[in-house]
């Protein structure tokens, strides 16, 4: 196997919401609670947690310590630049998954 | 008779859909069946909003696509030609968008409202 | 059945599962692709599901037309993915699961994608330094 054990840091991606993507979500926070370094993208459908207000989940995870980012094509796309986003939630591309996917020690967890 | 279609989820498959999403299936077979009025809930009521940009481009290799969906268009198109287009008030406030301005001809209000009516439609589809 | 040692090792691997026509999760999976190949890495698809109907040779090169701009042809998914193919040869591969793609008559793949049986598919993530399982079939 050439999977990355340990993982030195977590790449979290969520396209869902709803119910489970909650519980992904407290599995982000557990993560970076029990002190692992996690990335968590928001994208596709994922991208409704982001708005200010709707999930307690993220603001958790981001007391936690750990990072949050919003696809910014997701955004456009849906038409959603002028929703309100999370505080401590950063909007970034493609090329930036990409980047912390590349990354050695990257375990990555797709939701 | 028309029917009433809701359409509650968008962005089933941008890149290998592409313009055929829910409205434009609207667009297309409508008439056919009588008329549709619409509602759009969850992911599809920024499809309701004015002001917004055109998708945008999405690159694939050798590929710019420029034939994603356009829901505003599509809105804009069946608000033209006389459908009633309602907008869920609780799905945009989920985007933090109640007070958002709203396409001309698109009517805002919590939807489930609308179920007192259902019976003055042929039938009631949830796309 | 061993499994077989493959001679390169990928820096991607996405199994998707995710049906078309359903998600966004194709979109984002093109989409990630063209950033890991844009940065010079490599990046491999095996295809499950449903989406191994995507590269079906009957689906041709262009979607039916929109009838609202019938003149502005629309390309397919299998076109997309074939143009990556070309574009990228040898950085990104397409791989087919023949076990899916029997299961729902997906025949007559497009030249450009390889077809692999499931009982390959850990020697597949072996061959990767990094597995993105994309479930939701």
């Amino acid at each position: 196997m050439t999977q990355d054990l340990p993982a030195e840091q977590y790449l979290l991606v969520e396209t869902r919401s709803g119910d489970t993507a909650d519980r992904f979500l407290a599995d982000a926070a557990a993560l970076a609670g029990a002190g692992e370094r996690v990335r968590l993208f928001l994208a596709a459908d994922g991208v409704a947690l982001g708005i200010r207000g709707v999930s307690a989940g993220l603001t958790r995870f981001l007391g936690a310590g750990g990072q949050a980012w919003i696809d910014e094509f997701t955004l456009a796309h849906r038409a959603l630049h002028a929703a309100p986003l999370a505080p401590g939630l950063r909007t970034t591309g493609m090329g930036d998954l990409a980047d912390w996917l590349l990354e050695p020690g990257t375990r990555v967890v797709w939701h | 008779m028309t029917y009433l279609v809701i359409i509650d989820r968008g962005y089933r498959g941008s890149a290998e859909a592409q313009f055929f999403d829910a409205l434009y299936g609207v667009e297309m077979l409508g008439d056919q069946l009588g008329g549709m009025d619409v509602v759009l809930r969850g992911t599809s009521v920024t499809a309701a909003l004015a002001g917004a940009a055109p998708p945008p481009a999405l690159q694939v290799g050798p590929t710019v696509l420029t034939t994603l969906a356009d829901p505003r268009r599509s809105v804009g198109a069946l608000v033209a030609k006389g459908a009633a287009v309602y907008v869920d008030e609780p799905g945009l406030a989920a985007f933090g968008l109640d007070r958002a301005p709203l396409l001309p001809g698109v009517t805002r209000l919590d939807t489930a409202r609308l179920a007192a009516r259902w019976g003055d439609y042929a039938g009631v589809w949830f796309l | 059945m061993a499994a077989t040692v493959e001679r390169r090792t990928w820096d991607v691997l996405v199994v998707l599962t995710a049906p078309p026509h359903t998600t966004d999760a194709l979109t984002t999976v093109l989409r990630l692709a063209q950033a890991v190949l844009e940065r010079e890495r490599t990046i491999r698809v095996w295809a499950c599901g449903y989406n191994t109907m995507l590269t079906q040779s009957s689906l041709g090169e262009t979607k039916p037309a929109d009838l609202r701009d019938p003149a502005t042809p629309a390309p397919t998914a299998g076109a997309l993915i074939r143009g990556l193919l070309t574009a990228y040869k040898g950085r990104f591969s397409w791989i087919v699961c023949t076990a899916c793609s029997a299961e729902r008559g997906a025949r007559d793949h497009i030249a450009e994608v390889r077809l692999r049986s499931d009982a390959r598919l850990a020697a597949t993530v072996a061959a990767a330094h990094r597995t993105l399982y994309i479930g939701g079939a």
